[in-house]
């Protein structure tokens, strides 16, 4: 594996572009009121930025009934996944969520699975439009939940 | 066995994606992992030593996360797949659900009264909707309740029930800014009514002029969305924990003491309650009585408001809540904390051999004052004066105070030796039955307890009480400051 951009102790600064930050709250508003998820891929560039370069929208592989409270990812699916992305240099970096009708923080249970340094994009989706939205991450050293900046730029 | 890690994982494994690892069954493969890469068990494991939620193991697109798979053989061949599981939810906190949020409407003096209310995002209308569906107990209308009612009103909480049986006192306007002077001698719910009348006309208000019972605790909290425990004893907070239990209703407790204040929520999504903390009330004489309380004067309005605050916090679903965790509040130094609480698989009435059924009336009545029991033999003791002229004579005695630890912070008493009631049997052979001993307390009725139970162990040296407690040496302490402290 290339550069791995986990591993950078550096402070990490993300970058992602207008149009494709759009194109990721549509599908998501597509789906309301279930709650939408996917993955999220980036690569590293110099000077410890990362640049988010596409995302993925994965099936929401709860119940019907529970799919406007609650996501879960297919373990296995996700690591046919893995296999595809590794071939184009892409990385998985974090993953995103849809909140319908509930604010962009994180809940008890989003709380529960998050996987240290990854990036968690919560998106509050109110009458199938998206209002705000907010980019968690776990730290490795303390498990302490801290919140990311990310700088969307217009082409 | 190869071993194939996630990408998302690959952090706790120094980068690595597929590795060799001997072992034929899971167990042993985790071990060797954990062996090879030392800084994995911080990523796979929790503090109790169990797989993290988010890890899962695969073999042969199997399962085998479990623990009660760790051991089976696997086939040779297989391959182990180190995978996470993405998951999680929307906060869907509040108690109050979004069917009866539905019903609700805010017309324009609603607006207007609860616009700071709805210039908060997290609140906004739905929530100040679900303020308004809330329906809510208040038990006391004391200190605690002063505050906590009148926030909740203030908030726009639909309906209240205040539950007391007690009548306004003078002596009780200096916390409980609920009552005014014109109120003394009327029940405390008639003046708490009228108060809450005089925020919101549009309040549901429910008084209750009677005493909370094993009779008829859970028929007056049925059919409400929470409870709050403004009490101010430990009869009633039992009482209240366990019909909230049985009732299925989460239970916002608070307590104050002097300087001290605690809040926690109990019984909410399965969590901890009052006797998951402490199993049964302690026997009477073991807590400070009611007249040896007392509590500075805001201290009931600040823990008062922090327990509207979290009743708030769980009508709306937004914030943390203090389910699982006791927050403590010292005003004399400004110190406040947050301990864990953790629900006891054995708690008589929320674990998982429940004992307790249904509500029982504890031998707990007098509670503010002992009990008296014809079978004690009566117990000598000193006047304060006989004991301070007996400290002057040097004559030898062992001094036992067994006041609890925040009262001696506030007068210590010197030379005495610090024994709490419940190890007195067990540990007194420190005493010297050749000598005198003397037990001191804050007013002379915890000590006479404490003789009681030392002669009941079987101790039979000489034991006497210092009648009216240290309060009655205070001025005999003090003149001699020099000497005794
Ligand atoms: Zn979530
Ligand atoms: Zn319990």
């Amino acid at each position: 594996m290339g550069n791995d951009i986990r591993y950078q102790k550096e402070e990490l600064k993300y970058v992602v572009a207008d149009s494709l930050c759009k194109r990721l709250v549509r599908s998501v508003e597509e789906k309301y009121p279930r709650e939408a998820c996917g993955i999220i891929l980036g690569k590293l560039l110099e000077n410890n930025t990362i640049v988010i370069t596409n995302y993925v929208s994965v099936e929401n592989s709860d119940s019907e009934f529970d799919q406007d409270r609650h996501y879960t990812i297919n373990p296995l699916k996700l690591y046919s996944y893995e296999n595809t992305f590794a071939k184009d240099g892409n990385e998985i970096i974090g993953f995103y969520h849809s909140h319908p009708d509930a604010i962009a923080y994180l809940s008890e249970e989003d709380k529960k699975y998050m996987i240290p340094e990854q990036l968690y994009l919560i998106l509050e989706v109110q009458a199938g439009i998206t209002l705000h939205r907010n980019v968690w991450k776990k730290s490795i050293e303390d498990d302490s939940i801290s919140r990311v900046n990310i700088k969307v730029k217009g082409e | 066995m190869k071993v194939y890690i996630s990408a998302t994982l690959r952090t706790f494994f120094d980068k690595t994606a597929q590795t060799e690892i001997e072992g034929k069954t899971v167990g042993e493969i985790l071990k060797g992992l954990t062996d090879e890469y030392p800084e994995s068990k911080k990523g796979l494991y929790d503090d109790d030593g169990k797989l993290r939620s988010f890890i899962r193991i695969f073999v042969n697109d199997e399962d085998f996360t479990d623990v009660s798979r760790h051991k089976e053989k696997l086939s040779e061949n297989s391959e182990v797949l180190l995978l996470p599981l993405i998951a999680g939810g929307k906060p869907s906190d509040s108690i109050i659900s979004d069917e009866r949020q539905k019903e609700i409407s805010i017309d324009e003096k609603g607006i207007e009264r609860f616009n700071k209310h709805l210039m908060l995002r997290e609140i906004s209308v739905k929530g100040q909707k679900r303020i308004k569906a809330a329906k809510v107990v208040v038990i006391g209308a004391g200190a605690l309740g002063s505050a906590a009612i009148q926030y909740l009103a203030a908030a726009g909480v639909g309906t209240i029930k205040v539950i007391d049986h007690d009548k306004v006192e003078l002596g009780n306007l200096q916390s409980q800014v609920i009552h005014g002077a014109r109120d003394v001698n009327r029940p405390k719910v008639a003046s708490a009514r009228d108060t809450i009348r005089n925020i919101d006309r549009s309040i549901e208000v429910i008084d209750e002029n009677q005493q909370l019972t094993a009779e008829n605790a859970i028929d007056l909290i049925d059919g409400f969305d929470l409870v709050l425990d403004c009490t101010d004893n430990y009869k009633a907070r039992y009482l209240i924990n366990d019909a909230c239990i049985l009732a299925g209703i989460p239970l916002v407790f608070a307590s104050i003491y002097q300087y001290e204040g605690l809040v926690s929520v109990f019984n909410y999504k399965g969590g901890p309650c009052l006797r998951c903390l402490f199993p049964a009330p302690p026997s009477p004489g073991l807590v400070p009585t009611c007249t040896e309380g007392g509590s500075i004067s805001p201290l009931g309005g600040i823990i008062g408001s922090i327990q509207a605050n979290e009743a708030l916090k769980l009508i709306i679903g937004i914030g943390e809540h203090l389910d699982g965790k006791l927050l403590t509040f010292d005003s004399l130094n400004l110190k406040s904390r947050v301990v864990n609480i953790d629900k006891d698989c054995d708690c008589p009435i929320c674990g998982l051999n429940k004992t307790i059924t249904e509500i029982v009336d504890f031998d707990y009545e007098d509670f503010c004052g002992l009990k008296e029991d014809e079978t004690e033999i009566p117990v000598e003791g000193f006047t304060a004066d006989e004991f301070a002229k007996r400290l002057e004579e040097e004559v030898p005695m062992t001094i036992i105070d067994v006041r609890e630890p925040h009262e001696r912070a506030i007068l210590r008493f010197p030379g005495a030796v610090v024994i709490p009631i419940g190890q007195l049997a067990r540990r007194q052979k420190e005493l010297n039955p050749d000598i005198d001993t003397v037990f001191i307390c804050k007013e002379g009725k915890r000590s006479i307890l404490a003789i009681n139970t030392l002669r009941e162990a079987g101790y039979e040296g000489p034991l006497y009480n210092l009648k009216g407690g240290i309060e009655g040496m205070k001025d005999i302490i003090f003149s001699h400051e020099a000497g005794l402290l």
